[in-house]
């Protein structure tokens, strides 16, 4: 799916929401079946690690650790360890060059840590993968290959992939399209119902 | 994986780490130094005398006269006369007594004039008594027994000839020249101020003083040290004396009855009490001392605290990173944590380490300076107890830049 709205139409609030990071502050929100108001910090925590993946526009990696290692990390906070086999397989499968697995990813280019970040997204087999603008700081050459790096893996991984960026170019690699600033029209619509039912509810 | 992702954090600021490392290492060092120096002193002070029951000379402070009669520190202030030596082995009580005869040296270490009831009744430690190395105890005029590090440094060995100087300085203007002393025997080695000692006969003393007058050679007509040998001279004053009693229910009465002789003014002390008392008036310095290194301590470990928190803030996106990995604040507590521990523990090691191999290295050299034994030796309680308090104290101030990361990943949105 792919979202498209200009900076400001409430982008990052969404995707805050989408991966559990902000709650509501009146109302419901369901994602992947699970009611995330009603769940702790912790286990909201527990829950993303799990089945959401996020690529941002910069900075996916943690800096001073290696390709292989990130990779590693997020495994870590996820449901199970993954063998370096793996971790390295997935990095292949990207087209990370061999020397770029050992290296600290601030030494790669952002082509290569925009893919890195994939793998690291994708490495927990999550259910939704939020990407943020993830081709925005990329060259069209870059881009393209990142767009079909993204949804190969993804779709190999049956990952849904919620897409936002302000480039309505992108939209062709999506089967579904949709403009924030609709979506907004739209909950300030249900606004006054979302309000009414939590308040019925007690 | 967490302990990896704590250490490659560190790595990757390895500047500012290192010399917050440094800081560290260093005020630990001097806190554990203190310590040691202070229990090895203690320890070495408490195994110098063993088996004597009071010390006598003339009238001067307790401290004082432990000091130069035991312990070969400072300057005797008076001597005592030949008589009460002889009054107080003469005492019915008295199982033994030991002549020191104080104020002459040899290249700085000093000399002890005594009999042969030194090498017999001296006790030290675990009341262990002197044992020569090679050798026999003086028996001419002109013999002189070595302490273990005095023939070890000065190296000398059996029959070697060495000239005594007048007074204690390092370098003296007024040797004995005339009267050289050979070396019949070297101690084995104790630990002790003995070691630094060069033992002589209360008649060699006199002999190589004979035309002395207050200190200045008179070069008077004396006879050569053939002659002197065979004269006949006894001391008319020596400077301590170390008495063993025949029952310790003995000892306060003596004591009484010697710091109340009539002829001349004379003091007696345990040196058990008097070393308590000396304790007690270094306590004060030791407390000082300790109260600063604790002080220093602190700095380092506040700067610690700060140099964590600076990071907090150029981690900001690292923190967003492993919040969309699923890391909890409580995860990135814990992280900031263990970065902390990593750099105390690895400073508290290094400073254990590092103060051990300067003991092993210089534990000669302030020996030699001091007579004190400085050795090395697993940490003690005490220091194991510093060491708790240290990682506590860093576990402690490293919670405000670690609250700063977990309150940062709370309220930190993701993009």
């Amino acid at each position: 799916m792919f979202l498209q709205g200009p900076s400001g139409s409430g982008k990052s609030t969404l995707l805050n929401l989408l991966a559990g990071v902000l709650l509501p502050s009146a109302g419901e929100i369901e994602i992947l079946g699970r009611r995330l108001d009603q769940m702790s910090g912790s286990q909201r925590d527990r829950w993303r690690a799990r089945a959401i993946g996020v690529v941002f526009q910069q900075f996916n990696l943690i800096p001073y650790l290696n390709a292989v290692n990130n990779i590693h990390l997020a495994a870590h906070f996820g449901p199970q360890r993954v063998a370096s086999d793996a971790a390295e397989a997935l990095l292949r499968a990207l087209n990370i060059e061999e020397p770029m697995f050992h290296r600290p990813t601030s030494q790669l280019s952002i082509g290569q840590q925009q893919r890195v970040a994939i793998a690291r997204a994708l490495v927990n087999h999550p259910a939704l993968l939020i990407a943020d603008e993830p081709t925005s700081s990329l060259d069209a050459r870059n881009r393209d290959q990142f767009m079909e790096l993204l949804l190969e893996q993804a779709e190999a991984s049956d990952t849904a992939v919620v897409f936002v960026s302000h480039d309505p170019g992108l939209a062709e690699y999506f089967p579904r399209v949709e403009a924030l600033t609709s979506l907004n029209e739209a909950a300030g619509a249900q606004q006054a119902t979302g309000a009414q039912r939590s308040a019925g509810g007690h | 994986m967490f302990l990896r992702l704590a250490g490659q954090s560190l790595w990757s600021r390895r500047g500012s780490v290192a010399l917050t490392f440094l800081a560290i290492t260093v005020s630990v060092f001097v806190l554990l130094g203190i310590e040691k120096v202070r229990e090895q002193t203690r320890a070495s002070f408490s195994s110098t005398i063993a088996g004597t029951d009071l010390v006598v000379g003339a009238r001067t402070g307790d401290i004082n006269l432990l000091l130069y009669s035991v312990f070969r520190l400072g300057t005797p202030t008076n001597n005592i006369g030949w008589k009460s030596y002889q009054d107080i082995l003469g005492a019915p009580e008295v199982a033994w007594a030991i002549p020191l005869s104080l104020g002459d040296s040899h290249r700085g270490y000093r000399v002890v004039g005594t009999n042969h009831s030194y090498f017999e009744h001296y006790r030290y430690g675990q009341d262990q008594p002197l044992r020569l190395a090679s050798g026999k105890a003086f028996e001419s005029t002109f013999d002189v027994v070595l302490g273990s590090t005095v023939a070890k440094t000065l190296n000398y060995g059996l029959g070697d000839k060495l000239v005594l100087a007048h007074g204690l300085g390092q370098t003296s203007f007024s040797e004995h020249t005339q009267t050289p002393f050979a070396v019949s025997g070297i101690l084995a080695p104790t630990g002790t101020p003995v070691d630094n000692t060069l033992h002589i006969s209360l008649t060699g003393l006199e002999a190589m003083h004979v035309g002395w007058n207050e200190g200045v050679n008179l070069r008077a007509n004396v006879g050569n040290a053939q002659q002197l040998e065979e004269a006949e001279l006894v001391p008319d004053s020596i400077t301590a004396v170390l008495v063993g009693l025949n029952s310790k229910l003995a000892t306060f009465g003596f004591q009484r009855a010697i710091n109340n002789y009539r002829r001349e003014p004379l003091l007696a002390i345990l040196p058990g009490v008097t070393l308590t008392q000396l304790w007690e008036t270094m306590g004060a310095a030791e407390q000082a001392l300790r109260l600063i290194s604790v002080l220093v301590l602190v700095a380092s470990l506040l700067g610690l605290a700060a140099m964590l928190l600076a990071s907090i803030r150029e981690r900001q996106r690292e923190i967003a990173v492993m919040r969309a990995m699923g890391a909890s604040p409580r995860y990135l507590l814990a992280l900031i944590e263990a970065e902390a521990m990593l750099i105390t523990l690895a400073g508290c090691l290094v400073a254990t380490v590092s103060l051990e191999l300067l003991t092993l290295l210089a534990g000669q050299l302030i020996g030699d300076q001091t007579g004190l034994r400085i050795a090395p030796a697993l940490p003690t309680a005490i220091q194991l107890g510093y060491l708790l308090m240290i990682v506590f104290g860093a576990m402690v101030l490293s919670l405000i830049p670690a609250i700063a990361a977990y309150r940062q990943a709370l309220h930190q949105s993701l993009a």
